[in-house]
C-alpha cells in the first residue's frame, strides 16, 4: 500500500520555477507581437460585456480558453508532464461551455451588467485582470517576457473569464462557467506556493472576489426578477 | 562504468598524451580537481571489477526542462561538469517528464562519455509493459542498452523483476534493482531485500533522514546489495536550511574533514557508510555540481566523527 498521508502538493511538481518561468517566457517566442492580441482581446471582451453585448464577449474568451488548451498546456506543459494533456482537455470544455452559454433567449436588461456598480466591478475586475496582472512579471524584475496575459496563459485567462462573468446574464450561465476558472485559480495558487512565487496568494485572493461578487450579483438578480 | 583499461583505451590514452603535454593548462586543471573515490559493488558480476565513483547524478526534478534550448544547453553544461570531474552514475526514471529526453540530447553533445553508468526505472502499474518502457527510455537517452535497470517505487514489482532478470540473464541489463523514496513502503522494501537477489536497492537517506541505518541498510550489507542514496540534501530543503540560519561548517570537521562547505559535510556523511555504495544530488547548476563532486573525493568520516555530524546538525 502506498502511503498516501506521506505525499506533500511539492512531490506532484516535478520541475522547478526556473522551467515553469521559462514556459511563460516560451509561449511569448511562439507568437511574438501576436501575443499583444491576447491582452487586446481580453480588453475587448471587457467593453462588451459593459455595454451590454456580453454574446459579443464568449466567444472571445472562448478563443482565449482554446489558445491556452492548445498551446500553453497541449504543446508546452505537456512535455513537462503527463497532467499536460489533461489540462488542456480541462480548458478545452471551458472554452465549449462559454460557447454553450451563447444558446438559450438574450437576458433581460436588469440582469446584464451596464454603467452602474456593477458595471464599474466588471470593468475594473477585468483591467485588473487583464492589464495588473500582466504587470505582476515585468514588476518583480524579470522583464517583459515574463508578463502573462489573456489566451497565452492560464491564470490571467481564467481571472479575465471570472471578473466578466458578474456581467453575464444570470441562470445556470454563471455557476456553469465559474467552476472551472474557481478550481483553476486554487490548483494554480498551490502550484505556485510549491514553486515560491510571492504572489500566489493572489490569487487565491482574487478567486474569493469573484466567488462573492458571483453570490451578491446572483442575490440581487433574484430579488429584482418579476414574481 | 569503468571496468579496468581496454587495449583501445591504452592506446587512445598514449595517442593524447602529447596534445596533454602541450596544453599545461588542462593537465593542471584536472590535477587541481582529483577524482571522486570509488567504491566496489558488493556483489560483482563473475570476472569484472565493478566500482563506481561514490558521488553520482539524480535528474529528478532537474533535468525535466522540456525542448526549451536555453535550458537543455544549461543542463548539458552540468553533465559536463560531472563528466569532467569523473562522474559515473546518472539516474532517471519515466516519471521526471522530459528527463530522458534532455538527458539524451545532452549525452549526444557529449559524445556518449566513457565513464556514464545508466541507472533507469521502469515506472508503470502494467507488468507486462516492461520491456516497452525499457525500450522507450533506452531511446530517449540514445543508448542501445541499461547499466541498471530498477523498479521505480515498487510499483508492479513481481512481474517487472520477473522480465528484468530475464533481460539480465540474457545480457540486456547488467544489474537489477528496486528503488523507494522519502522513507516510504520500507516493510515491502525490507521483504524484497530478503527475498529476491537484487544488484542495487535506491531509497532516501541523508543526515537529516536516517531511518534506513537500523533496518535497511544493514540488510542491504548483509544481502551483498549495493545502495544508491537519493534525496542527499532532502531536496534541497537541508542544505537551504542551513544557510538560512547562516550555520558555518563545524570548525573540527573542515581541521580533519576537509570540509569546505556543508555539500563536503552532508555528501560524506552519506557515502561513508560502509553500505552505501553511492549518492545521487541533483543540480541545474554547474558549480554545485563541482561542489558535489568535490565532496566524494576528500577524506571520509570514520564511526566516531558521522556521530558528532550528526549531533552537530541535530544541535543547529
Amino acid at each position: 500500500m502506498e502511503d498516501w498521508s506521506s505525499y506533500r502538493p511539492a512531490h506532484f511538481v516535478l520541475y522547478g520555477p526556473e522551467v515553469w518561468f521559462r514556459l511563460v517566457e516560451r509561449a511569448h517566442e511562439f507568437v511574438g507581437y501576436w501575443g499583444l492580441l491576447g491582452p487586446l482581446a481580453g480588453l475587448l471582451a471587457a467593453a462588451l460585456v459593459l455595454v451590454g453585448r456580453w454574446r459579443g464577449a464568449l466567444p472571445l474568451l472562448a478563443l482565449g480558453w482554446l489558445f491556452c488548451a492548445y498551446g500553453f498546456f497541449g504543446r508546452l506543459y505537456a512535455e513537462l508532464s503527463w497532467v499536460g494533456p489533461w489540462l488542456a482537455g480541462v480548458f478545452l470544455a471551458q472554452a465549449l461551455l462559454l460557447l454553450l452559454a451563447l444558446l438559450g433567449r438574450p437576458a433581460p436588461a436588469s440582469t446584464v451588467a451596464r454603467w452602474g456598480l456593477r458595471g464599474a466591478a466588471v470593468g475594473a475586475g477585468g483591467l485588473l485582470a487583464t492589464l495588473g496582472f500582466a504587470l505582476l512579471g515585468p514588476a518583480s524584475g524579470a522583464g517583459w517576457p515574463r508578463a502573462e496575459v489573456f489566451g497565452l496563459h492560464p491564470d490571467p485567462t481564467a481571472l479575465i473569464t471570472l471578473a466578466l462573468l458578474p456581467g453575464l446574464p444570470g441562470g445556470w450561465r454563471r455557476g456553469l462557467l465559474a467552476l472551472i476558472p474557481l478550481l483553476w485559480l486554487a490548483l494554480s495558487a498551490l502550484h505556485l506556493q510549491v514553486l515560491q512565487a510571492a504572489w500566489w496568494p493572489l490569487l487565491l485572493l482574487a478567486a474569493g472576489a469573484s466567488l462573492l461578487a458571483l453570490l451578491l450579483v446572483g442575490l440581487r438578480d433574484r430579488g429584482a426578477a418579476p414574481r | 562504468m569503468t571496468r579496468g583499461w581496454t587495449r583501445r583505451e591504452l592506446l587512445q590514452l598514449a595517442a593524447a598524451a602529447p596534445a596533454l603535454a602541450a596544453w599545461p593548462a588542462l593537465a593542471g586543471a584536472q590535477a587541481d580537481h582529483p577524482q571522486p573515490q570509488r567504491k566496489a559493488l558488493p556483489n560483482p558480476k563473475a570476472g569484472r571489477a565493478d566500482t563506481l565513483p561514490v558521488i553520482g547524478m539524480g535528474t529528478s526534478q532537474t533535468f525535466n526542462v522540456g525542448s526549451d534550448p536555453k535550458l537543455r544547453a544549461e543542463r548539458t553544461e552540468v553533465l559536463r561538469a560531472f563528466f569532467a570531474r569523473g562522474g559515473g552514475m546518472v539516474d532517471c526514471s519515466p516519471m521526471y517528464g522530459s528527463s530522458a529526453a534532455v538527458l539524451g540530447h545532452a549525452l549526444q553533445q557529449l559524445d556518449k562519455p566513457a565513464g556514464l553508468y545508466s541507472a533507469e526505472k521502469v515506472w508503470t502499474d502494467d507488468g507486462d509493459a516492461t520491456r516497452a518502457q525499457v525500450a522507450e527510455q533506452a531511446r530517449l537517452w540514445g543508448l542501445p542498452r541499461f547499466d541498471l535497470m530498477q523498479v521505480h517505487n515498487l510499483r508492479a514489482t513481481q512481474p517487472h523483476l520477473r522480465t528484468l532478470r530475464a533481460m539480465q540473464e540474457a545480457g540486456e541489463l547488467r544489474h537489477i534493482g528496486v528503488t523507494t523514496s522519502h522513507g516510504r513502503r520500507h516493510e515491502d522494501l525490507a521483504a524484497l531485500l530478503r527475498r529476491e537477489p537484487l544488484d542495487f536497492v535506491q531509497l532516501s537517506y541523508s543526515i537529516a533522514e536516517r531511518e534506513v541505518e537500523s533496518r535497511l541498510l544493514p540488510l542491504a550489507q548483509d544481502r551483498g546489495i549495493a545502495v544508491i542514496a537519493n534525496r542527499p540534501y532532502a531536496r534541497g530543503h537541508l542544505i537551504k536550511g542551513l544557510q538560512r540560519k547562516g550555520a558555518a561548517v563545524p570548525e573540527w570537521a573542515r581541521v580533519e574533514l576537509e570540509c569546505r562547505n556543508w555539500a563536503d559535510f552532508l555528501l560524506r556523511f552519506i557515502v561513508s557508510h560502509p553500505a552505501v555504495t553511492v549518492a545521487i544530488p541533483a543540480t541545474t547548476k554547474v558549480a554545485h555540481m563541482h561542489e558535489n563532486m568535490a565532496a566524494g573525493a576528500g577524506p571520509m568520516p570514520d564511526a566516531k566523527q558521522r556521530q558528532r555530524m550528526i549531533r552537530d546538525v541535530e544541535a543547529l
